[in-house]
């Protein structure tokens, strides 16, 4: 990762990935952009937490899953790790909705008075859910408001977090672990693995000595504490947290030089990437893939309880290997990572290079693959768990298929763009579904191939 | 309702329009002549051939529903015909001076031309193969990713010495009664693929439908993807998937 940024957030980001790369996540490079090396769980981590997103880190236990994301939300937020472990939640089948969102007020409840004692979970920004497949089905369901929009609602009473980020984690399936459900599984926007670091570096774990005591701060942790048990107004309690933040911050840059966020650093980070906009290119192809994972000739549009004919005309196209629609998340999440990215890149645009870097980590966990896509694939050499592999091959495929008709699709959607501004232009016409999608939003009749 | 395609409004446009707009513009074209052909060539014999391509696909879709009886005839009846259109338009085409380009744009103003329809498309496999059987060019190369129909039939007969490379995705019968050249489609072909082939070879990179190799008596099949159905009255000739050899069933 380069040092030379000139933008002083920039800067410290990168700092901040430097120090968790070289202190306490210990792994090799496994994404190549822009001729810059990094490791996807470790940099996906950074830009969900940094960007308000949700992310899904799977992996075998012992792999650094939670340990990275607890060090990542310490600095890119100011909160020292005791408050980061308090706030955390574990998958398991006991869970309740008590221990996750809040709990009523027992003493006050005697009383007569209905007052809900929110969890840390639900007010501090650095959200973590350990072993989220743990959870039963019935259980994620308590989640999934909270998770997707940051409301969180218990009796009559709710908050709604000013900012936040979703971490969760999941092991492989084994015994004790749940199917995570479609809803919530959508609702995360990215998916990436945490792998082993290889024999080499897992030696070194442990051996040098860390400074783990860097990022634990006691008395603050108390404080922490304290504000986040009072029943003072959610934006009352927020501003205390922040004033805390602001003294962890700076017990972090005297004593160990470390770089971390004030509220205002974050946000100023977040406009900047708002402002990166997309090339034409990216644009296309973000619509391109998205036409075949969502486009269905016979039945209008994927659905997972139909199942297209095996003499399908757009048997070529993902349409055909894949049984649902792909959601209207997916290109959010896209679109919301590859700028991120872009920003960290100091890149003034989305181009088609950030776009593919990103595209496999937000498409592997939403994709559900029919079973013979999935037999093709499963014995394939591979580094990637088969969800991300087959997500890595599918991007790579469809970008194949754009860079041969890209020129034309952009033509394509230019010539929409005029007819739809009442020029007498004809459409024009191709075989990929995002011809036909094209087609159909002109209000055009489209017949059978 | 909202335009949602104003990212795109600084895209030029080329005043091109369609490729078959454009070939459509130039009455003369050779492309035109060979269009003409195969309008007539509707009225006719093609006219048949297409009823029963149509009512072998049907068939093929009900196999499950028909399972224990023989072969069906009209699969041989579709062949026949499709023999007789190949010949007929063998004659038909000898003055039109076309090249191999020609025989592209051909095929991609009939896949988008609104003028004809999935029907009177069914038997244009055979009329291009046709053409490319009569060319004089030995190596002949169809670049059409983008078709937005896929063409039945396609190298039919494709004689000793001649090498048809076809980008794209081919329909039914695709190879059928090969008479010893080389078809390599860069894409899937549909059912019946390799029927009553006798020598030569398909190469095909991506799968095959059903009855893969049917009334096969010569040559050699290579599927690289996946082989959804191989042929039960295979007579003789190697099929090989992803360079392994498939068993007669």
């Amino acid at each position: 990762m380069t040092d030379n940024n000139n933008d002083p957030h920039r800067a410290k980001v990168h700092h901040i990935y430097a120090y968790i790369r070289d202190n306490y996540y210990f792994n090799r490079p496994d994404l190549r952009i822009k001729g810059e090396e990094f490791n996807a769980a470790l940099l996906f981590s950074l830009l969900v937490g940094l960007f308000q997103g949700k992310a899904l880190i799977i992996g075998e236990p012992g792999l650094g899953k939670t340990t990275s994301v607890e060090y990542m939300g310490a600095l890119l937020y100011r909160l020292p790790l005791g408050t980061i472990w308090r706030g955390e939640i574990s998958g398991h089948p006991e869970q309740t909705e008590e221990k996750i969102i809040g709990r009523p007020d027992l003493g006050k409840l005697s009383q007569g008075k209905e007052v809900v004692v929110w969890s840390h979970f639900s007010l501090l920004p650095v959200k973590i859910v350990d072993e989220i497949n743990r959870l039963p089905e019935t259980k994620q369901s308590l989640i999934l408001d909270g998770v997707d929009r940051g409301n969180w609602a218990y009796l009559n009473d709710a908050i709604i977090n000013r900012e936040y980020c979703l971490f969760a984690t999941a092991n492989y399936q084994d015994q004790g672990t749940n199917t995570i459900i479609a809803p919530l599984m959508d609702r995360f926007d990215m998916m990436v693995e945490s792998k082993h670091p290889g024999a080499n570096l897992a030696g070194c774990i442990g051996t040098e000595s860390p400074d783990g005591a860097a990022l634990r701060h006691e008395s603050l942790e108390n404080q922490f504490k304290s504000v986040l048990s009072r029943e003072d107004d959610y934006e009352d309690r927020m501003k205390k947290v922040e004033e805390l933040s602001g003294e962890f911050g700076s017990y972090l840059e005297e004593n160990y030089q470390l770089p971390s966020f004030s509220l205002a650093e974050r946000q100023a980070i977040r406009s900047q990437k708002d402002e990166i906009r997309f090339d034409v290119d990216s644009h296309a192809f973000l619509r391109f893939i998205t036409a075949e994972l969502s486009f269905c000739y016979p039945y209008g549009q994927k659905r997972s309880r139909e199942s297209c004919e095996e003499g399908c005309h757009f048997n070529g196209y993902l349409c055909h290997r894949i049984k649902s629609c792909i959601s209207n998340r997916f290109p959010m999440s896209a679109r919301s990572l590859s700028q991120a990215l872009a920003w960290l890149l100091g890149d003034d645009h989305v181009d088609l290079e950030h776009l593919k870097a990103v595209l496999p980590y937000t498409l592997a966990h939403r994709i559900q693959w029919k079973e013979n896509a999935v037999a093709r694939c499963e014995k394939a050499m591979r580094r990637d768990p088969l969800e991300i592999y087959m997500a890595k091959e599918a991007v790579e495929e469809v970008h194949e298929r754009y860079m041969e008709q890209g020129h034309r699709i952009k033509e394509a959607l230019a010539v929409a763009c005029r007819i739809a501004e009442n020029e007498a232009m004809a459409p024009l016409h191709g075989d990929h579904p995002l011809y036909w999608e094209i087609r159909k939003d002109l209000g055009e009749e489209v017949h059978p191939p | 309702m909202k335009n949602p395609f104003l990212a795109f409004r600084s895209v030029p446009v080329s005043d091109e329009g369609n490729p078959p707009d454009r070939i459509m513009a130039d009455h003369q074209s050779p492309v035109q002549q060979l269009l003409n052909t195969y309008r007539n060539l509707l009225e006719g014999p093609a006219k048949e051939l297409a009823w029963y391509i149509d009512h072998t696909s049907r068939m093929n879709y009900y196999k499950a529903i028909l399972k224990g009886m023989e072969f069906p005839q009209h699969v041989k009846n579709t062949l026949a015909f499709a023999e007789k259109v190949y010949h007929h338009v063998f004659e038909a085409v000898q003055h039109i001076p076309y090249d191999v380009g020609d025989i592209e744009d051909l095929c991609a103003l009939m896949s988008f031309s609104p003028e004809l329809s999935k029907n009177e498309l069914r038997p244009a496999g055979v009329y291009i193969s046709a053409l490319v059987n009569a060319s004089r060019k030995e190596h002949i190369v169809l670049k059409l990713p983008i078709l937005q129909h896929s063409f039945n039939f396609l190298g039919f007969k494709l004689p000793t010495g001649k090498t048809l490379l076809f980008e794209g995705s081919a329909g039914d019968f695709t190879g059928a009664k090969l008479c010893g050249g080389f078809l390599h489609v860069e894409g899937p072909a549909r059912n019946w693929c390799g029927i009553a082939m006798e020598q030569g070879e398909i190469l095909i990179t991506k799968d095959t439908g059903q009855k893969t190799g049917e009334l096969m008596t010569g040559g050699k099949i290579s599927v690289q993807g996946s082989i959804l159905g191989i042929a039960r009255s295979r007579v003789a000739g190697e099929i090989y998937q992803k360079g392994k050899p498939v068993p007669t069933q």
